[in-house]
């Protein structure tokens, strides 16, 4: 009988291998690729002296995108046998969230939550590959805060299924030690008037936890004048072989959006993160059904986002307050303060 | 190369030996990767401790800072580093890797001021900024008056190794 700790691990190591090495066998394109990777003519000339912070996070929010798209460009390059017939129309985008979690009761004890995203354009190998980069978990629910994650991102490669909003990922969770992971998964969206509806559905494997599906449904409604109140509901139930029977989580929330980082957000999702100055509340309810049903916790959250530097960076501010069965039921509150940075290749983000 | 931005401080140095200084993380290769020399055999059996203890000693950077400031660093090789904050201190410990710009000393004088963001390095020129080889993972923190720098090479590692066997993949034996 096979070890299952071996199975999983040869699976590990086979899609850390599919992952980063896909026609790795030529060593001089190994190589071009680590050059292209660390070539310097995309960065612009430093100072010597910076005259102020503004001129930091300028510089920094000029140059990040150059590089990381020259990087993605030469993974383009890698991947499709360094034979470039397309070049990117679209820039990749990148985002980075620093958030820092206090809890109060804790006396405020803080606990640092960098997170970190991106949509990455690969004209060369689209017609096969996507690369995604990502802090979000494989088996994430809806409503799961930063720092409810855990620690590492997400590495690895996704393809999609030509004219259906299926795809399928393969990668590596870079963390101690490192997990695999395949992911099906299946999300669309309907709109019916001011109604937004987006049903998703993913079945997963992870070399740690198994066997794994999501299953969620989130639905929204613009109101009000210029259509900028939301109000919404986001259902998920989340069942694997690592979990506590079928685990559930239910949300209501309420909105008020001034001012949208993307003008077309309400023909795709309403997220916080869409936001680029509102204010909004979130009631959340989270449990687990073994057998009978059980509440978990209840969660309540005020969330604040406003323009901080330019238009890249965002401040969030959201106090909450939890309801946990295990601790009785007793109010726990905290405060999440973050930074929310875009780096778009845009001339403003 | 841009001008810099000390001139007076040199004598407080005790990096008296700094040829350049690097101007940006990304891409930069601030390994020592000289032209390998080649020795005789005599010279290699005179060396061979000396060379692997030093070889050892690339590996590990480990060092204790006093000054004023606050700032933190983390480095998962140079294409995902990070700095925030402003130091200026002094510094004792292990030196980590050596590089082709600064001779590796156990003290000396370290300082620098801004960002850095996967990479992309938005601090300021000084003779004392401290230099990371491009493989290097660390952590650094400084609060206040007193801070810690720590990081290992695995590229390192290999080359302590090799050198076992009397080979030398950076090509930085005496």
């Amino acid at each position: 009988m096979i070890n299952k700790s071996i199975l999983r691990s040869t699976i590990s190591l086979m899609l850390f291998s599919l992952t980063v090495a896909h026609g790795a066998t030529e060593t001089n394109r190994l190589l071009s690729f680590k050059t292209a990777i660390s070539k310097t003519d995309a960065i612009k000339e430093k100072p010597a002296t910076f005259d102020n912070w503004s001129q930091r996070m300028d510089y920094i929010h000029d140059n990040f995108h150059n590089v990381m798209q020259s990087r993605t460009e030469a993974t383009d390059l890698f991947l499709a046998n360094g034979t470039e017939t397309k070049k990117q129309e679209v820039p990749s985008r990148f985002r980075l969230g620093l958030y820092l979690e206090s809890d109060v009761d804790e006396g405020f004890s803080l606990k640092f939550d960098p997170s970190f995203e991106s949509e990455i354009s690969l004209p060369n190998t689209e017609e096969r590959w996507k690369l995604i980069i990502t802090g979000k978990e494989i088996d994430e629910m809806p409503d799961t805060k930063p720092s409810e994650r855990e620690k590492g991102f997400s590495a690895g490669i996704q393809k999609g299924i030509k004219d259906l909003p299926i795809k399928l990922d393969a990668g590596v969770r870079i963390r101690w030690l490192p997990e695999g992971f395949l992911k099906l998964s299946w999300r669309t969206l309907w709109n019916a008037g001011n109604w937004s509806i987006i049903p998703s559905q993913k079945c997963y494997y992870e070399t740690d936890e198994g066997f794994g599906e999501v299953s969620a449904l989130s639905t929204y409604l613009c109101f009000g004048e210029k259509l900028r109140g939301t109000i919404g509901t986001a259902s998920a139930v989340r069942w694997s072989e690592d979990t506590d029977g079928v685990e559930w989580s239910h949300s209501l929330r309420l909105g008020h959006i001034s001012e949208s980082i993307e003008k077309d957000y309400r023909k795709k999702s309403i997220r916080m993160e869409d936001t680029a100055r509102g204010t909004g509340i979130k009631l959340a309810v989270y449990g687990h059904k073994n057998g009978t049903g059980i509440v978990d916790r209840y969660r309540l959250t005020f969330i604040h986002r406003r323009p901080l530097y330019k238009q890249w960076v965002y401040l969030e501010i959201a106090p909450e307050v939890e309801w946990q069965n295990e601790y009785d039921w007793d109010a726990e509150y905290t405060l999440r303060i973050g930074f929310d940075m875009l780096f778009w290749g845009t001339k403003t983000r | 190369m841009p001008a810099l931005s000390e001139t007076n401080d040199t004598a407080l140095s005790s990096n008296a030996e700094i040829t350049t200084v690097a101007t940006n993380t990304v891409g930069h290769d601030a390994s020592f990767t000289p032209e390998k020399k080649k020795h005789n055999i005599g010279h290699k059996m005179l060396f061979y401790i000396p060379n692997r203890v030093l070889d050892l000693v690339d590996i590990f950077r480990l060092r204790a800072k006093v000054g004023p400031g606050i700032s933190g660093t983390l480095q998962l090789t140079s294409v995902a580093s990070f700095y925030a904050g402003t130091h200026n201190t002094v510094y004792a410990g292990l030196p980590g890797p050596r590089s082709a710009q600064k001779k590796p000393r156990p003290w000396g004088r370290e300082k620098q001021k801004g960002i850095i963001l996967f990479g992309v390095d938005a601090t300021d020129d000084s003779l004392f900024a401290p230099e990371h080889s491009p493989s290097e993972i660390g952590l650094g923190l400084h609060i206040l008056i007193v801070g810690v720098d720590a990081g290992i090479d695995p590229v390192e590692i290999g080359d302590f190794l090799a050198g076992i066997i009397g080979r030398d993949p950076k090509g930085d034996d005496k």
